[in-house]
């Protein structure tokens, strides 16, 4: 793919990823054949910065889990309230990277 | 995609958290007193959707069935798997299969189905609702 399409990706969506990841997301992306662009631009992220508000809002509740698709630790925290608050406090600090490695596991299956 | 090692750890600190907590509430004796460490019920005085479980397990480790279930259905599924996920736990490890972990992700994938999804969610909201008429 074009390397200036590719570094507009990049700019636009670094803040989605692990930063270890960006230089492996980048050597893939420029391999890539230019017809899967679209769909590669197409993918909707969740944003870390949100899902640590909703941490904070509803951790207790088990929300942030169950929107970053972690459906059965999120019925865990929500059958536990919270894992008696220590979970939800632990994934104040987890769950920006959990965000991220969900957002790198929906581009490596676009990827596929 | 998580982990293995993560279910695996998720479930174990889970298991011991519970038994401990299970355990300190039965010497403690503090469990009817209207001291609650759940921040949402200290926040808004509002019971939160797993308020009471404790109590319902306590009911039916005293062989109070009914009462517990009365108390939060919940209970009783906190209860099985109680029982259950220790013994699951150490078959997984004695005969190193990953057949938690497998069961794990059948079952997120079978609750991310829309319709399952949507009964869990009414479900859990009318039980909300029990539990603030409750007042638990």
């Amino acid at each position: 793919m074009d390397s200036q399409k590719v570094d507009m990706f990049m700019m636009t969506n670094n803040k989605y990823f692990e930063s270890y990841q960006l230089n492996l997301i980048r050597d893939r992306l420029l391999t890539l054949d230019d017809s899967r662009w679209g769909m590669i631009q197409s993918i909707q992220y969740k944003d870390p910065t949100t899902m640590l508000i909703v941490s904070f809002l509803g951790g207790s509740l088990g929300i942030d889990r169950f929107m970053i698709g972690d459906t059965g630790l999120g019925v865990g925290k929500l059958l536990t309230c919270g894992g008696l608050g220590i979970w939800a406090l632990i994934d104040l600090f987890l769950i920006m990277g959990a965000t991220r490695e969900k957002n790198m596991f929906m581009l490596q299956r676009a990827l596929m | 995609m998580i982990k293995d090692r993560t279910i695996y750890l998720t479930f174990t600190l889970l298991c011991l958290a519970s038994y401990s907590w299970l355990f300190y509430q039965l010497t403690g004796n503090i469990v009817y007193s209207n001291e609650s460490i759940c921040i949402f019920h200290n926040i808004t005085h509002l019971p939160c959707p797993s308020c009471g479980i404790t109590r319902s397990v306590i009911y039916i480790l005293e062989g109070n069935f009914s009462a517990g279930f009365f108390l939060n259905p919940l209970g009783l599924i906190a209860f099985l798997g109680l029982i259950i996920i220790p013994i699951w736990l150490l078959y997984d490890l004695l005969s190193k299969k990953y057949s938690l972990a497998l069961f794990y992700r059948n079952a997120e994938k079978f609750m991310q189905k829309k319709p399952v999804a949507i009964t869990l969610i009414i479900l859990i909201c009318a039980n909300w609702g029990w539990n603030i008429l409750k007042c638990l």
